[in-house]
């Protein structure tokens, strides 16, 4: 059956547009998807590839002030560091004019050190102790306060109790497996 | 600077000269602003390039500025014969008149161009078949070229002269080169011969009268194109010879041809009488008053090539390649970038254990640094709770903890509650204080009218604002 013009006309917009639907259906719509998947997988991955590149950057911009800070100040022999401790809080009791009972604490390993920990404890006006703690919280060696504990001998006088722990570095040895330059980074 | 497609050249070519008129459309009218005559000291197409180099040189001069021209050959160039068609379709006679064009080219189908004047739909089936040189044809193309002028048509000049008169009639061209006949008949040319030479314009009219005699059925007005200048006495003889109702052809208003006042002065010298009509009426029909009877650049004889593909499948096809690539592109790009984000993932992948080494590492140096440049601001601390006690009221503190670098507990006395409440308000206020709470105030005991009281803290130093640039 031959069709008039009109009806070819209809014919060839309704294919068309059963045609252009059944591309965006089975073709076109699956592939945008998948090129927006693509696109937020790929901002993803740059953003999390981006951040990991970040860290090593600040790693190595951490290394190398901690290497200006330590300056090969934490000592690796726990003896040393602790001697090193010793001398510099009897040297700033001295200064300070305070009398010093220093007591031996355990020492713990923590984030890649061993800490020497002691507790001070002596008596002293305001001034002495104000100059005792100066001393200590501007040392040379790696030194810390951990707590402190000031307390009023008898009232209405300027007589205190300083009791306080106070802590240094060692560093701990490498672990099994351990990059050997991992304490290189941390002397 | 060229005109615009309004304007246009109509050149009559003869041996020696050209004519030409530069016709503009203005509305329903055809406006003739320049009419000139380019004399060539030799004949035109025997070095075509040259003269068409001459012809420029005299169109710039004179203030032609057309870019299109359609050129107006002589009879003498032409070979013309009336055929008459058997009943039969527009195709079929096509065929027909292909034919006998080949054999007006005696054999030779490539020598001749061939064109026909007239309506193959028309009941009478007699056109005109009008055949020109194909190297006269090319010669004229290469003189236009030379000449820098698009051409876009060229027949013989007294068809065209005569195309402008509408109905039946028999007009004599006289021109320099010769006297020229044309009839029409039915609305079409059925007759274009020369007849002799100008000068002897007695002989030309005697010969029209004896044409037109052994061709009965002629009918119609008797028209003289005078181009050669004839005195009026000669001119009167001529007329009473051809016919007694017959008048000299000029550019009539009922034509709406108008003759610009300026077109005729300067370049117009040396044309005589009507010399310039020809070309005047080759610029308004091309311009599409009539149409222009023939045309050996477009015949009506040329075959059309048929196209394989109409153009809407063309379209369609073009539509269709252009999505598929479309669709091949974007296919192309979500792979492209799904590589890319695969192959980012690999790098982050080989990058995990440094990674996880980095963040290990920053976080054993932030702490190392504790022991140096980041000590617990214990002074610091202390000093602020010293600036919060007023030196000149009754409140003191008795004990004072600081502990995990941040947390402050201070116990003490004071003989006013209002003090300790202060004293608590503007630890409040300190930016550098946070989390405070009363945590304890009560009396001292039954033999003190003092007030003990506890206050909690977390001491957090605001790092200083950097100075204000000037």
């Amino acid at each position: 059956m031959a069709m008039t013009q009109r009806e070819r006309a209809i014919a060839i917009v309704a294919g068309g547009v059963i045609g252009v639907g059944l591309l965006y259906g089975f073709v076109l719509d699956p592939l945008l998807k998948r090129l927006d998947e693509a696109d937020t997988l790929l901002a993803a991955n740059t953003a999390d590839r981006d951040a990991a590149l970040s860290l090593l950057d600040r790693k190595s911009r951490d290394t190398r002030e901690w290497r200006t800070i330590a300056n090969g100040r934490v000592p690796s022999d726990p003896s040393t560091a602790e001697s090193q401790l010793l001398n510099r809080v009897s040297a700033a009791g001295d200064r300070a004019g305070l009398k010093l009972d220093l007591q031996a604490r355990a020492a713990e390993r923590e984030n890649g050190f061993d800490r020497i920990q002691r507790t001070v404890s002596t008596t002293g006006n305001m001034s002495k102790l104000g100059e005792f703690l100066y001393a200590l919280q501007t040392s040379d060696i790696p030194l810390r306060i951990v707590d402190l504990h000031i307390g009023s001998r008898k009232d209405g006088t300027d007589d205190l109790s300083l009791t306080m722990s106070i802590a240094t570095l060692v560093l701990a040895p490498p672990k099994p497996g351990q990059t050997a330059s991992m304490s290189e980074v941390l002397r | 600077m060229r005109m615009g497609s309004s304007a246009i050249l109509g050149l009559t070519l003869g041996d020696r000269g050209i004519t030409c008129a530069q016709v503009v459309a203005d509305g329903a009218d055809r406006v003739v602003k320049k009419v000139g005559r380019f004399a060539s000291p030799q004949s035109l197409l025997d070095k075509p390039e040259e003269a068409g180099r001459a012809l420029r040189q005299f169109l710039d001069a004179h203030g032609f500025d057309a870019g299109r021209a359609v050129v107006g050959v002589p009879a003498r160039w032409i070979i013309a014969q009336e055929k008459e068609l058997p009943p039969t379709d527009t195709a079929q006679a096509l065929s027909i008149l292909r034919l006998q064009s080949e054999r007006m080219s005696m054999g030779e189908s490539d020598s001749l161009v061939v064109d026909y004047a007239g309506e193959l739909a028309a009941a009478s089936h007699r056109v005109l078949l009008v055949g020109i040189l194909r190297t006269q044809v090319e010669r004229i193309q290469n003189l236009l070229e030379a000449a820098d002028l698009t051409l876009t048509a060229i027949c013989p000049s007294a068809l065209a002269t005569s195309a402008m008169v509408g109905g039946d009639h028999s007009m004599l061209h006289l021109a320099p080169e010769g006297a020229e006949l044309v009839q029409w008949r039915d609305g079409s040319p059925r007759l274009l011969r020369p007849i002799g030479v100008a000068s002897d314009p007695a002989a030309a009219g005697a010969e029209m009268r004896r044409t037109l005699t052994m061709r009965p059925g002629a009918t119609g007005e008797l028209l003289l194109c005078d181009g050669i200048g004839l005195d009026t006495s000669t001119r009167v003889a001529l007329l009473t010879r051809i016919g007694g109702d017959a008048h000299v052809m000029s550019p009539d208003p009922s034509l709406h041809v108008r003759v610009d006042p300026g077109a005729m002065n300067g370049a117009a010298l040396g044309l005589a009488g009507n010399a310039h009509l020809p070309a005047i009426a080759l610029g308004v029909v091309a311009l599409g008053r009539k149409r222009l009877p023939v045309n050996f650049l477009q015949s009506k004889l040329a075959e059309k090539k048929n196209q394989r593909f109409s153009r809407q499948s063309i379209l369609a096809a073009a539509a269709g390649v252009a999505i598929v690539l479309g669709l091949v592109l974007l296919y192309f790009t979500a792979q492209s970038r799904e590589q890319e984000a695969a192959e980012i993932a690999v790098q982050i992948e080989k990058l995990k254990p440094d990674t996880r080494n980095a963040k290990a590492e920053i976080d054993r140096i932030a702490y190392g640094r504790t022991f140096f440049n980041a000590r617990p601001p214990y002074l610091d601390c202390m000093r602020e709770l010293t600036l919060a006690l007023n030196y000149d009221e009754s409140i003191w503190v008795s004990s004072m903890t600081l502990r995990d670098a941040r947390i402050v507990q201070l116990q003490g006395r004071s003989t006013d509650r209002r003090l300790i409440v202060a004293f608590s308000e503007r630890l409040k206020q300190n930016k550098n204080f946070s989390g405070v709470t009363l945590t304890d105030m009560r009396d001292a005991g039954a033999k003190s009218s003092e007030i003990t009281f506890s206050i909690n803290c977390i001491y957090q130093p605001v790092p200083p604002k950097p100075a204000e640039k000037k």
